[in-house]
């Protein structure tokens, strides 16, 4: 009797065993095809499969309006083929308000895995977006519906006098908005005074979640900002826009070359005045001046 | 491109510690009384002094900026999250960067005009000298042309850092920099390359226990005038613990 339950306890362990190994198996037997993979990585950020142009064109068919040859190389760096004078690259280039699109480190095989997954999105009814929700904060208001307090609150999120909840670094330290009451922002990306504009609401919110270029990535990958802060940093950017036409841009680079060669002077000073007495007299000077104090 | 991405952001980072690693360890066993900065303030002191000077105050708070910013970048960030005292620490590393520049530049000049100076340079000192006064140009082109680098390097150039050390490098950010800054990287890693092999051992030894110890007294234990006397120099019997 004993032995039968033995065998039973072994039975029910084997089905465990069998079950979570079936489970593990199935998630690598229908992975997510490599196509999926990098275009919701890359490309959803700017682009849809059906749902309508977003920063780029709405890549639904896209193979059936421009060759594969051709895709591959726009894919590869876009403003090498503006450079050369590629008629559709200029034509699309200024269709989307001169936005670059940032060159991509992808291989040949890489972009044909994409464009089989769009292919197979154009002909299904899935409509791929990165949006998935229209873009609100969690009290419900809309964009145009923010007033000066979420137009604050952004500005203090893009400045970095209120932290990102996730630890992210402000938008200042590598993008600059010429706005009122606002110190010069970082120089290493794009100037975002004209942003809204450009890419409006859902593009500027897609790229903050999904964002194309790598060096953003590497900056909020593991500390995403939060849909609010999406919300308030949106509200500040097109109050910014709206407003640019009456800021001037001030030229920030001279001023700190100027207090960067002023300080140097200043501590050239301070070196000469620590060792102004240096060597001037023997080491022993101090012993020495006691010495006659004594007399 | 890419091969030459990954030769400069993966490739030579591993190569450049490695070699720092054994050559350092190998040349204190080999040669340690050559593990030193090869003072040459007996042969000239005036111009090393306003060589000297700016160049180490400068870069020593340039090096420990750096290694802040990628040890603890929240720290850095969080300092940064007042405008005006992101400004502080940028004009200021600005400035040391500057004070570096200039150090290091009449150091340079220094060592090719003054005959006491040149004869004892070797070719290790000049590449050594040349390629930190790019290094700091470069440097300080970053820190104008791509301005607030210390939050931008918090965020981005720490964790690629941090990718090296943990041995899984991620060099897609670094890859999209700007040219300045990768040639200001890989610098970087190839001057930590050739450390082993100059006189920036030094700052390995760098005599941190003279902050702490008792001052020291020192007493020659002959007759001065005797042992100036170049026809007594002969006659007279060295200390033994000089």
């Amino acid at each position: 009797m004993s032995d039968l339950i033995n065998l039973f306890n072994k039975a029910k362990l084997l089905i465990i065993v069998f079950t979570f190994a079936a489970i593990l198996l199935s998630e690598y037997s229908y992975p997510q095809s490599q196509g999926e993979i990098i275009y919701k990585r890359t490309c959803i950020a700017c682009h849809t499969i059906g749902s309508g142009r977003l920063v780029g064109p709405d890549l639904k068919n896209v193979f059936n309006k421009r060759s594969e040859e051709w895709i591959i190389s726009f894919v590869k760096s876009s403003q090498r083929m503006i450079k050369r004078r590629d008629p559709d690259a200029v034509v699309l280039f200024n269709e989307y308000n001169k936005s670059i699109m940032p060159d991509q480190n992808l291989t040949d095989d890489q972009i044909k895995d994409v464009m089989r997954y769009i292919k197979k999105q154009s002909s299904g009814s899935g409509q791929t977006t990165a949006l998935t929700e229209d873009i609100k904060s969690s009290t419900g208001m809309t964009i145009d519906e923010a007033g000066e307090n979420e137009v604050s609150a952004g500005r203090n999120l893009f400045l970095g006098k209120v932290r990102l909840t996730n630890g992210g670094p402000a938008c200042m330290s590598c993008h600059n908005v010429t706005a009122e009451n606002l110190i010069a922002g970082g120089l290493l990306a794009m100037d975002l005074t004209n942003t809204y504009s450009r890419l409006n609401a859902p593009g500027v919110y897609s790229i903050m979640f999904s964002s194309p270029f790598p060096i953003m990535n590497a900056a909020y990958n593991n500390n995403k900002i939060t849909k609010d802060e999406a919300f308030y940093l949106i509200a500040f950017l097109k109050h910014a826009d709206i407003n640019s036409v009456n800021q001037q841009p001030v030229n920030y680079q001279s001023n700190f070359i100027l207090m960067g060669l002023l300080g140097a002077a200043i501590l050239f000073g301070i070196y000469g005045g620590i060792w102004w007495n240096r060597k001037r007299k023997p080491v022993n000077d101090k012993i020495f001046k006691r010495q006659l104090k004594t007399f | 491109m890419d091969l030459l991405n990954n030769f400069l952001f993966i490739a030579l980072p591993y190569i450049a510690l490695t070699v720092f690693l054994i050559g350092t360890i190998y040349r204190y066993k080999g040669t340690k009384f050559k593990f030193s900065s090869l003072s040459s303030q007996f042969l000239e002191g005036k111009k090393l002094f306003w060589g000297s000077v700016p160049f180490h105050y400068g870069i020593m708070v340039l090096f420990f900026g750096h290694l802040t910013a990628f040890l603890l970048p929240d720290v850095i960030l969080s300092w940064n999250s007042s405008p005006l005292r992101l400004m502080i620490l940028e004009v200021s590393a600005f400035i040391f960067g500057i004070s570096a520049l200039v150090g290091m530049f009449s150091l340079l000049i220094r060592r090719k005009t003054n005959p006491r100076i040149e004869i004892i340079t070797s070719k290790m000192d000049l590449l050594i000298e040349l390629m930190l006064l790019i290094q700091i140009f470069f440097g300080l082109w970053v820190a104008y042309e791509y301005r607030w680098g210390s939050s931008w390097f918090a965020s981005v150039m720490s964790p690629y850092l941090t990718s090296i050390f943990t041995l899984n490098p991620q060099i897609d950010a670094v890859s999209r920099m700007p040219w300045v800054i990768k040639i200001h990287v890989s610098l970087a890693f190839t001057i930590v390359l050739l450390i082993p092999f100059t006189r920036l051992v030094h700052l390995l030894v760098f005599p941190l226990s003279y902050l702490w110890r008792p001052y020291q007294k020192v007493i020659w234990n002959w007759n001065r005038k005797k042992i100036r006397d170049p026809k007594t120099l002969l006659n007279v019997t060295r200390s033994k613990n000089n």
